[in-house]
């Protein structure tokens, strides 16, 4: 055994050429595979970095079909938390940006309120200090903070001595009282702080505003599914209790792993399964490389005469070889795993949860040998099969005169047609994420001008504007600057930028039509507008007019709405016009004005019903209670020929000159945050990509090394067809042609196997069916080419073969 | 083919003027040929006979254009051929030169017939019939035609020779060019092969044959000794006008 090992040893560094070829394909391949594994390990299947994490639950309320997913109210949470046996806590959590004064001047910083018990509802407990004390949720003792890990050394230098200080969020003071560990940033990466959530009377008082994330921990012995049954009969007495608000509302579990990672599913699968293509060609085209070698080394044998005992011999010889060349490409493979790691966790950070638990752990090292030691059999395997029973026979073969192969190919080509045939897959895929990303980037999100448009989200401190004129004020006053600004040709503000998370509706009725019942109500989403808004993204105006000076906040209520909730109720947009609607608060406002369809919930996303009111007449700041209203998003549109760039020191001036206590944060050209929100999609389209391309390159190389090896083994038939007055332009045709069965062979394969394998990305796709013709037809073409170029040099040799190669003996 | 032109021509089938070879490996030379003249008429049958790396096998493949000279003129049909372009040489191979080589280099992969009929689709406009008619006609005459359907590892070596023989033949060349073509035989085999080669030749084919063995060299109308890549002697089997005779360059 260990003289196998030696001699194989010996044999790997006698043609370094290959060997190194072999470890870089196995490198790569086994590289991409361990990275993409830990990934998928980390993201989907370790548990959550939490004691008993499986007993995690996110619960929400559920309205079909309008709100499969809803975030829960404060008073249901409340009656949730009394009324049912089956968790033992139950937590509520709503992420919230704040504004931390620091020494250079005010700045954003995410964070979460959350219920006191959260913390230990996860299981988690501070490293330094205390978590939150019950009564730390009652407004007046609710000015305490837990800090992350990061963002303590950021303000501190160290997590020592820190508790008992004070920070200044949104104007107030607040003392740290713990510190979390390393790494914990729950509800998602960005987390930097938590702060007790005190509910307002206005919050405790309205069961439809549901604003709050809800999880809880399993009692231990409850499954999820008689929590389940326990929650529906609560919900089906809140229902009961509360028909104006519940009727319709369940409540729907998922485990909170689910709920964090589930959508990220098919795309880290897919991802997964390209690599396995790869790594699957890698060794295929090893053991073709293995093969060829032992198809000669078995002829020595053979003229040795060294019969008997010398195939079982070959056979542990050849095993013993490749198995080393597995291990080798395994230590290759983690080295530049850990290498792609690193950067995807840099490019991935804000695109995928649980990225900052991404490492190359003793499980995914674990994959990684097991991974190496199946290629290096799987390798082995082939030079083993192919194996002559008894190695006279090649010698007789070769003695006997006749040339060319009979059978030996077989194997080979075997190999070379699976290859094409995995490559076109992969392509296929990459080609339609492609075509999917394509088409995304190119659908119209319903606003213009986007790259020349400067976007910046702005808070206010409650403390400090706790009126509605305070806010209007502010932001009638910074828009008034902004418009005399030479640079700015229109300037607006909305809650919720479109195109950027964020989310609220509300049920409503259409004053003078025939009420729907309790629980069909139709829902809109709603957002708050001021100055010139639509102006500023381009939104055209449809019907009506936007709103003006004369919207102020003592006359009538007016909303514009979007061209969707106009064709839903009066056809067309001039028919809406006039028309009253009456939101589930008691609210009404007349319609001015009907304007074009945004897609705000992302590119491709479907658009939604809409309403707009103005931030003069806005009912209140509250949507979703919170005073998010206090935090809207500014866009400014450049004039023409002005870099939206320059717009940024302008904006920070006015803005301090205006409060120095208000922070400004993602600032940004609007171009960008859209490309941004297809970030994860185009983080697949490379990886698949890439892979896609590297897999096509080693197909191309297995089949330029087969038909190369074929070139060779056959220089002697050549040279006699030759000799039989075969022209250069034939013999060049029959290697092409040999060349092109096998390709046209793996591509029918291929072609076959991606009508199979593609329907598995419909959730990924947008815009082209899974076998989409003209994607099939373009990787096929690319394949084709590459495989051409690849026969083109084994072709070209094979017609320079003198045919008085056929004169000589041996 | 052109068995009109054969008759009426007066020229040398063959003729060799100064041929020279050299071949250039890792900057040295070899002299492989060092001057050759040699002509080959109509119908005769010529042996090469001499030591081993004199050079017999480098002057047939310039006799059968699978080469061409460093130095010197060739023409074959009254034709001069050493210039030529190689698709035109290869053209020449498939029509006028018949090889049949020690190893038999029967391709594995094709059937006996196939094997037969390959220079015949070099051709292209030959029609399928007329193809298969010559194929079994040079099967017949070699006696191999109820082993059409064979593969080439599936017959003994004397039979896979004489499949060889069909070969050369079907395109009717103007001759037969053979390199030690029973090197590879049992003395049995071997005699059977050189008789049906005397066959071709009473039938009127013109071959010129490399042997090592002087007991095979009898068959031949005439015999050419090479040495260190020149004609040294020749000897005429029967008593036939004398071939000319040239030494030196
Ligand atoms: N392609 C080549 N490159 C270099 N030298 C060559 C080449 N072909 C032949 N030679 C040299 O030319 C000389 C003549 O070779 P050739 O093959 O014609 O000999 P031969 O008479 O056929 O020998 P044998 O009886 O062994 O077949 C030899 O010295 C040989 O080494
Ligand atoms: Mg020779």
């Amino acid at each position: 055994m260990f003289q196998d090992l030696r001699y194989a040893v010996r044999l790997l560094l006698r043609s370094p050429g290959f060997t190194l070829f072999a470890l870089l394909a196995l490198g790569v391949g086994i590289g991409a595979n361990v990275m993409v594994f830990s990934v998928l390990d980390a993201v989907l299947l370790r548990g959550l970095p939490a004691p008993q994490a499986e007993r995690l639950v996110r619960v929400y309320e559920e309205w079909e079909p309008a709100w499969p997913y809803s975030l829960a109210s404060a008073p249901n949470y409340l009656d949730w938390q009394k009324r049912n046996n089956t968790f033992s806590e139950l937590a509520a959590c709503r992420p919230k940006d704040l504004t931390l004064e620091r020494s250079a001047g005010p700045e954003r910083v995410k964070g979460a309120a959350v219920s006191p018990n959260y913390i230990r509802l996860l299981g988690v407990s501070p490293t330094v200090g205390r978590s939150f004390l019950a009564n730390e949720d009652q407004i007046g003792s609710s000015h305490v903070v837990i800090l992350s890990e990061g963002i303590c050394r950021e303000l501190y230098g160290s997590t020592e001595n820190v508790t008992g200080r004070f920070i200044r969020l949104n104007a107030e003071s607040y003392q740290v009282v713990g510190v979390m560990p390393y790494g914990f940033h729950f509800p998602d990466e960005t987390i930097q702080l938590w702060i007790p959530l005190a509910f307002k009377e206005s919050e405790l008082a309205n069961r439809g505003n549901r604003w709050l994330s809800v999880y809880g921990r399993l009692k231990p012995e409850v499954t999820m599914a008689q929590a389940s049954q326990e929650m529906s009969r609560i919900a089906g007495n809140l229902a009961r209790e509360y028909p104006k608000e519940q009727t319709g509302f369940g409540i729907r579990l998922t485990s909170l792993q689910e709920d964090m990672v589930g959508s990220e599913r098919p795309g880290l699968l897919l991802l997964q399964a390209a690599v396995g293509c790869l790594l699957l060609i890698a060794s295929i085209n090893l053991a073709n490389l293995l093969l060829s070698r032992s198809l000669n080394r078995w002829r020595e044998l053979a003229i040795r005469a060294s019969l008997g005992a010398s195939r079982s011999r070959l056979v542990r010889q050849s095993l013993v070889e490749s198995l080393v060349l597995g291990a080798l490409g395994g230590v290759v493979g983690i080295g530049l795993a850990s290498l792609g790691v690193g950067s995807f966790k840099l490019i991935a950070k804000s695109l995928l949860p649980r990225v900052s638990e991404i490492s190359i752990d003793p499980g995914v090292l674990a994959f990684a040998v097991g991974l190496s030691i199946s290629v290096g059999v799987l390798c082995g395997l082939a030079p083993s099969l192919a194996a002559p029973k008894q190695p006279q026979t090649g010698l007789r073969e070769s003695l006997r005169g006749s040339i060319g192969s009979l059978g030996q190919g077989l194997l080979r080509n075997i190999l070379v047609v699976s290859q094409i045939g995995g490559a076109l897959v992969v392509l296929s895929c990459a080609g339609l994420l492609l075509r999917s990303f394509l088409n995304l980037r190119g659908s119209d999100p319903g606003i213009q001008y986007s790259e020349r448009t400067l976007t910046a989200t702005i808070a206010l401190p409650p403390v400090r504007y706790q009126d509605d004129a305070s806010v209007r004020t502010f932001y009638r006053v910074i828009q008034e600057k902004l418009n005399q600004s030479s640079e700015v040709k229109s300037s607006g503000a909305i809650t919720f930028l479109p195109l950027t998370p964020g989310d609220c509706d509300i049920s409503f009725q259409v004053v003078g039509q025939a009420p729907f019942a309790q629980g069909q109500q139709p829902v809109a989403q709603y957002r708050v507008v001021s100055g010139d808004y639509f102006q500023a993204a381009g939104i055209p105006l449809l019907a009506g007019r936007f709103f003006n000076q004369q919207d102020g906040p003592d006359s009538p209520h007016r909303i514009l709405i979007n061209r969707s909730l106009a064709a839903r109720f009066w056809k067309t947009p001039l028919a809406a016009l006039g028309n009253q609607i009456e939101n589930e608060d008691g609210w009404s406002a007349t319609i001015i004005g009907v304007v074009g369809d945004v897609h705000h919930f992302g590119l491709g996303v479907p658009v939604r019903d809409e309403y707009y009111y103005p931030l003069s007449q806005s009912p209140h700041y509250g949507v979703g209670g919170t005073s998010d209203a206090l935090e809207m998003a500014l866009v400014l549109r450049a004039k023409d020929g002005v870099n939206p760039g320059t717009l940024v020191p302008i904006l920070h001036q006015i803005v301090n000159q205006t409060d120095s206590t208000v922070a400004l944060s993602r600032v940004n050209v609007w171009s960008q945050l859209i490309a941004d929100s297809i970030g994860n999609r185009r983080l697949d389209l490379w990886l698949v990509g890439a892979f896609a391309l590297a897999t096509m390159a080693l197909s191309a190389i297995g089949l330029y090394s087969v038909i190369s090896y074929g070139v060779t083994q056959r220089s002697r038939e050549i040279a006699v067809r030759s000799a039989l007055g075969a022209s250069r332009l034939e013999i060049f045709r029959l290697i092409l042609l040999r060349a092109l069965r096998l390709v046209a062979l793996g591509m029918i394969i291929g072609l076959f196997a991606s009508f199979c394998v593609c329907g598995l990305l419909q959730s990924l796709l947008y815009g082209v069916t899974p076998v989409d013709p003209e994607t099939l037809i373009g990787v096929s073409c690319m394949l084709l080419v590459i495989s051409l170029f690849a026969n083109y040099f084994p072709a070209q040799r094979a017609m320079r073969i003198s045919p008085t190669t056929a004169l000589r003996e041996g | 083919m052109n068995s009109e032109l054969r008759t009426v021509n007066p020229e040398p089938l063959i003729h060799l003027d100064g041929i020279k070879k050299v071949f250039l490996t890792d900057e040295i030379e070899t002299h492989a040929l060092a001057g050759i003249y040699l002509k080959i008429l109509q119908g005769e049958y010529v042996a090469i006979a001499g030591p081993s790396g004199c050079g017999k096998s480098t002057l047939l493949s310039i006799l059968g254009l699978l080469d061409s000279p460093s130095e010197g003129a060739y023409r074959l049909n009254g034709r001069q051929v050493e210039q030529l372009k190689l698709s035109e040489r290869a053209r020449i191979r498939n029509r006028e030169i018949g090889f049949i080589f020690q190893s038999f280099n029967l391709i594995g992969d094709l059937t006996v017939y196939e094997n037969v009929e390959l220079p015949l689709t070099y051709r292209g406009e030959m029609p399928r019939s007329e193809r298969k008619q010559r194929v079994l006609e040079s099967l017949d005459r070699v006696g191999m035609s109820h082993r059409q359907r064979h593969y080439p590892n599936q017959l003994s070596g004397g039979q896979q020779q004489r499949v060889a023989v069909a070969r050369a033949l079907v395109g009717s060349p103007s001759i037969l060019l053979a390199d030690e073509p029973t090197g590879n035989l049992d003395s049995k085999n071997g005699d059977a092969v050189m008789d049906l080669l005397s066959e071709l030749h009473q039938g009127g084919a013109t071959i010129c044959m490399v042997t090592h063995d002087s007991r095979f060299a009898g068959y031949a109308d005439r015999t050419v000794h090479l040495f260190d890549g020149q004609i040294v002697a020749e000897n005429n089997e029967n008593e036939g006008e004398p071939a000319p005779r040239a030494v030196g360059g």
